[in-house]
């Protein structure tokens, strides 16, 4: 087998069905936030929690608990509360585009945009305010803001110039003030240039922090067998290693440290870490990061 | 003492292809992938405590290398390999063309032309570069300036103005290639020598077309300019006979000749070069007289002794008796008298002449340098072989095809044996 000639970086493609998924992934988190807001209903009674901001209709696929029956009575067509969980909220999803998340078919940066792209969609159906923030080709971060529901489709179009051509870019992400400004912070990456206490230094008092690792398969379960030579995208260092289930073994065993090091510390703080592998859907990703 | 590794069999060499594919082969399939990775650091701790995997990704399968080299000895084996231990100091024969094509001019398309370069000239800087590389200490160089079966002249040095005007004169033959076709020998011409050389080397300069006179007689000459040949006229020869020998037999005969052919007499000293043709007599020994007989005519007198020469040459009268000495000798551009030149003429004085005229023309033929009309279209790239080392006569050759062949073995025996 010749050495394989590594691409130019993967564009972001987000494909026609993407948005039909988001769609209904951000009608389920608004579903089920909803619920989990009725459980605290003397709560809202009072006062706190949620606030009615008026009434839609009702879409396919959503709870049907949250059908208006007043107004059903009355107009005999469904019409749903719409609520704003907390008027004013910010969320700040960071999206790691360093040269390492070209890895993987489809690359990691893939899973990673598909999963801000619909971390866009669930805060925007909850009334939030959505700061996608990403290191761009000339190097300086670049930032795209969303307000309404109408701002998506900017948001996903954002998303599709990204490309994984960055040099170290989680740590000049996790420095934006605007970062420290937003309520929820999302970082998306494979998180291997980052340690947990410097992505938890963001979790304070009435911020939460939730991180993805994104891996590819290759990083995740490597071939246990044959001789590779293993290249880092971003310094072209290189590792020649003859696979044996002794080295693979170790492999593994230093990555689970690694990854369970990272879910330990978040676990401490009251925070979200989930893993996700690139093919993987990115609903299972999404709700892995939005479980907290 | 230097020895050579020579094959017998080369042609079977062009089988090492076989091996030399499949090692490129197998490094083509053998050479890990390349693959990109986040996490380079996680293999690279892995690898701490397991540092032959790094060697392992790199190395080929034993086996693969114990075949490759059974293959590359079994073909070695068949070209039949032989240690030849070579003679020490090599007396190195260079053997310079003398026809009179090595006086025009190199191809100028050649790379390290000089303008305006004699083919001489560049064929013997090519034998000068050649044997620079196979000289080694001890060693030196016999350069023959050779016509036909003739060595004209010899020099210990690299002789830069070979073949000097005066044998151009000559109209001389290329040399007897064949006779000079063995190890440690070195051609020097301008186009490729036929027969081509087995085992001699070969500078030639190469040539191009060069347009000029193919052919001369006194008074007129034909020309090749390029696409046909032209006639031209051109000045009398001039023939050098000293003043005081013109009232001999010799001399009248010259006279006679000279006004039936449109020829000059001059005196040698006023000639100089430009005598197409010499009469020359030999110092007089003291007291000693001879006499030859020819057919038909006959001349007696005092007489010298011709010096011994290389060049080509006939005889036209000897001495009479055991000595057979040349009294009379006739080579391109010079006729030699070892008589004086008052000697008597005896029997019938128009066979004398007759004889006489013959000798003459065969010696002013051609009279100035002439290049047959072949040679001056001629065109052919430079083009050198290497000299190569004598061998050794008294060390017999050594074959190495025995010890291939087990090597071959061995090697295929472990290739079979190993597990990878």
């Amino acid at each position: 087998m010749s050495a394989r000639v590594e691409p130019t970086s993967a564009a972001v493609v987000l494909g026609p069905a993407y948005a039909e998924r988001v769609r209904r992934l951000a009608a389920a988190f608004a579903a089920q936030r909803a619920r989990a807001s009725s459980a605290s209903g003397a709560a809202r009674r009072a006062g706190g929690g949620d606030e009615l901001v008026g009434h839609r209709p009702l879409r396919a696929g959503e709870d049907a608990r949250d059908l208006d029956v007043e107004l059903y009575a009355r107009l005999e067509r469904p019409f749903v509360r719409e609520r704003r969980a907390e008027a004013g909220e910010r969320w700040a999803v960071a999206l790691d585009t360093s040269r390492s998340m070209d890895v993987g078919a489809p690359s990691k940066l893939q899973l990673a945009a598909e999963v801000a792209g619909a971390l866009a969609a669930c805060g925007l159906r909850s009334g939030a305010r959505v700061e996608l923030c990403a290191v761009g080709r000339a190097g300086g971060v670049e930032f795209e803001v969303c307000s309404r529901a109408l701002d998506w489709a900017r948001c996903a179009r954002w998303l599709e110039l990204r490309s994984a051509s960055a040099i170290g870019s989680s740590g000049v992400l996790l420095a934006q003030p605007r970062l420290l400004a937003a309520r929820r912070v999302f970082v998306l990456g494979d998180l291997f240039d980052l340690e947990p206490a410097q992505v938890l230094t963001l979790a304070r008092r009435g911020r939460a922090v939730a991180a993805l690792a994104v891996l590819a398969p290759t990083e995740l379960a490597p071939p246990r067998s044959g001789a590779v030579v293993w290249r880092d995208l971003e310094t072209q260092a290189r590792a020649p290693v003859a696979l044996s289930p002794e080295v693979v073994e170790r492999y593994r065993a230093a990555l689970e440290a690694r990854l369970d090091a990272w879910a330990g510390a978040f676990a401490r703080r009251g925070q979200s870490f989930a893993v996700a592998a690139s093919p993987s859907p990115f609903e299972d990703a999404v709700h892995g990061v939005l479980r907290a | 003492m230097m020895a050579a590794l020579v094959f017998d069999a080369p042609a079977w060499l062009a089988l090492l292809a076989l091996p030399l594919a499949l090692a490129w082969w197998t490094a083509r399939n053998a050479a890990a992938p390349d693959e990109p990775t986040g996490a380079l650091e996680l293999w690279r701790a892995a690898q701490l405590e397991a540092p032959h995997s790094a060697r392992g990704a790199r190395r080929w399968p034993l086996r693969t290398l114990f075949a490759l080299a059974a293959l590359a000895a079994a073909c070695l084996a068949l070209a039949a390999p032989v240690w030849r231990p070579s003679a020490g100091p090599v007396v190195w024969r260079v053997i310079v063309d003398a026809r009179a094509a090595l006086g025009l001019p190199a191809p100028s398309e050649a790379a390290g032309s000089v303008a305006g370069e004699a083919r001489a000239q560049r064929a013997l800087a090519l034998a000068g570069n050649a044997l620079a590389r196979v000289l080694e200490p001890g060693d030196r160089c016999e350069w023959w300036l050779v016509s036909g079966e003739h060595v004209l002249a010899t020099s210990s040095t690299l002789p830069a103005d070979w073949p000097p005007l005066h044998e151009q004169l000559c109209g001389h033959a290329a040399p007897a290639w064949e006779r000079y076709d063995e190890l440690g020998t070195l051609w020097v011409t301008d186009c490729g020598a036929e027969p081509a050389p087995r085992h001699a080397g070969l500078a030639a300069s190469g040539a191009s077309a060069t347009p000029g006179v193919v052919a001369r007689w006194p008074g007129r000459a034909l020309a090749w300019n390029g696409r046909e040949t032209v006639e031209l006229a051109e000045p009398a020869p001039l023939v050098a006979l000293a003043l005081d020998a013109r009232r001999g037999p010799l001399g009248r005969a010259l006279a006679a000749w000279c006004s039936a052919r449109g020829a000059t007499l001059c005196d040698p000293a006023a000639c100089g070069d430009a005598a197409a043709l010499r009469i020359e007599f030999a110092a007089l020994s003291a007291g000693e007289r001879s006499a030859g007989r020819s057919a038909g005519w006959s001349l007696a007198g005092r007489s010298g002794v011709l010096a011994p020469s290389a060049r080509p040459h006939s005889v036209l009268l000897a001495e009479e008796g055991p000595r057979a000495r040349p009294l009379l000798r006739v080579a391109r551009g010079r006729v030699e008298c070892a008589l004086e030149p008052d000697a008597e003429l005896g029997g019938d004085g128009a066979a004398f002449a007759v004889s006489c005229a013959d000798a003459f023309d065969r010696a002013l033929l051609p009279i100035a340098p002439v290049v047959a009309l072949e040679e001056r279209q001629r065109s052919e790239a430079p083009r050198e072989i290497a000299p190569r080392r004598p061998a050794d006569p008294s060390a017999p050759p050594r074959s190495l095809a025995g010890w291939c062949a087990a090597a071959a073995a061995l090697f295929a025996l472990g290739a079979a044996t190993l597990r990878r």
